[in-house]
């Protein structure tokens, strides 16, 4: 069976599913906007220590909006027990894992191309760095946050205090990914700074950590 | 069919699971082989789903062996060889039953014979005329025969069913008796558990009655030398 077909299923399905409920974007971008909306009250950037502070409100953004879709993301797989009938299937562990990645990081990017418009009107800000740059950034941001979120989102899908756990188990492993990108955001709306080295970090981290998920993918599987 | 030439197709060898200190079975050995159906009662938290669930390879034994196909570990080709309907419906509540199938026929590699594969469970088990309906609108019995189909797309050898016939009309459970039928005599394997064991009179093979996860007697409803059910299991001891 082709590895990639699981893969291709799997984001298809969670897709489709989401187009019909619109649960998780609803409660993601709820949650990113309200934090938005709250710091752009607060303060409006000016210098540059300004631009660094709202690089790191927008990926506070992204990790609520993020928490709250990792969160959702297994419980689709709960209901019904479906996640039993996957493991019942051939299909490889870390394919489905892969698949369910992918999907996941497709919709924060989703999100995330509804919050940054935002985010610059409300902050008044634009990039001074190279855009297409900073949008790698983004990928690689939104990807280390999405490996090791569905990770664990698997890890404590059938544990009650699930809500509580991720968070616990994500925020600290995710970081040296976050301070990452959020220089390299400072960096893109500044123009200034080691943009380079924190896009290498965030390669080595993705590169790691996704590798171990998927990995070890099969053995949490197992224990679910 | 029930011969001891035919292939053996599960083995519970003294398999012990505990949840903690609870025991959901002790001390259970059996064989099935091919072309038999045993079926599985007891009353309520006697192990009969747990049973199922070690059989397919969802729970690991906390002692003793299970093994499929004559092997102890679920590798990709035993795992397609074995159907399972649960408890819960295994199906996804916003999707509808057709695409509920067409994913899984992909997860079990069915390719070009998916289409087809999924037309032919839906006729089987009845449930052609609401396969475009989402799972969450169905009956409770509509998921059943949705959730049936399911077990049944990739064409296992070996069937465990946990209360196929609960929340079935009279008319959809003669269905699955017949199905039942015609599956063991291709030779397939069937574990079936039920508070109904009237309705596998004729069918099954044999008994196994379980009673807090012991096998507490056994029964051949017809001649089957091939049934090996073990001796009553002796009672778990406090030091397990």
């Amino acid at each position: 069976m082709s590895y990639w077909t699981v893969t291709k299923h799997i984001v298809v399905k969670d897709l489709r599913s989401e187009a019909r409920t619109r649960e998780m974007t609803n409660a993601m971008l709820f949650f990113a906007l309200l934090v938005l909306v709250l710091f752009s009250f607060s303060f409006q950037p000016a210098t540059d220590e300004e631009r660094r502070l709202a690089s790191g409100v927008l990926w506070i953004a992204f990790l609520f909006a993020g928490v709250s879709m990792l969160d959702r993301s297994f419980w689709r797989e709960r209901m019904n027990e479906c996640l039993e009938a996957l493991r019942l299937t051939p299909a490889s562990a870390s394919a489905l894992f892969l698949g369910k990645c992918l999907a996941n990081a497709l919709f924060l990017l989703l999100a995330e191309a509804v919050l940054v418009p935002l985010f610059l009107v409300f902050f008044d800000l634009s990039f001074r760095g190279d855009v297409g740059v900073w949008l790698l950034v983004l990928v690689l941001g939104t990807w280390a946050l999405v490996v090791n979120g569905t990770f664990f989102a698997a890890m404590t899908t059938n544990l009650r205090s699930r809500e509580l756990l991720l968070p616990l188990l994500l925020l600290p492993i995710s970081v040296p990914a976050l301070i990452a990108v959020v220089e390299a955001t400072a960096a893109s709306l500044s123009g200034e700074g080691a943009l380079r080295v924190w896009i290498q970090v965030l390669i080595a981290f993705d590169l790691i950590y996704t590798t171990l998920a998927l990995l070890l993918f099969e053995t949490v599987l197992e224990g679910t | 069919m029930n011969g001891t030439s035919e292939p053996r197709v599960l083995a519970f060898e003294r398999v012990c699971k505990l949840f903690g200190e609870t025991v959901a079975l002790w001390q259970v050995s059996f064989t099935l082989h091919r072309g038999e159906l045993m079926a599985i009662t007891g009353g309520n938290g006697s192990g009969k789903s747990t049973l199922l669930r070690v059989a397919a390879f969802l729970l690991k034994p906390s002692s003793g062996t299970v093994s499929a196909f004559e092997q102890v570990r679920p590798t990709p080709t035993v795992r397609r060889r074995i159907g399972l309907l649960g408890h819960a419906s295994f199906l996804y509540e916003d999707l509808s039953v057709e695409e509920n199938l067409k994913f899984y026929a992909a997860l079990y590699a069915l390719g070009r014979e998916a289409e087809e594969r999924v037309a032919r469970v839906l006729g089987d088990v009845g449930a052609e005329e609401f396969r475009h309906r989402p799972v969450r609108a169905l009956s409770h019995g509509m998921r059943k025969k949705a959730s049936l189909a399911r077990a049944l797309l990739a064409d296992p050898d070996l069937l465990l069913l946990d209360e196929p016939f609960s929340g079935l009309d009279r008319e959809s459970i003669e269905r699955v008796r017949a199905l039942m039928r015609q599956w063991r005599e291709c030779g397939k394997a069937l574990l079936v558990t039920t508070h109904q064991a009237e309705l596998l009179e004729g069918i099954a093979d044999g008994e196994i009655v379980l009673d807090r996860g012991r096998v507490a007697a056994w029964r051949r409803w017809t001649h089957s030398p091939s049934t090996e059910i073990a001796r009553l299991a002796p009672s778990p001891t406090a030091d397990g």
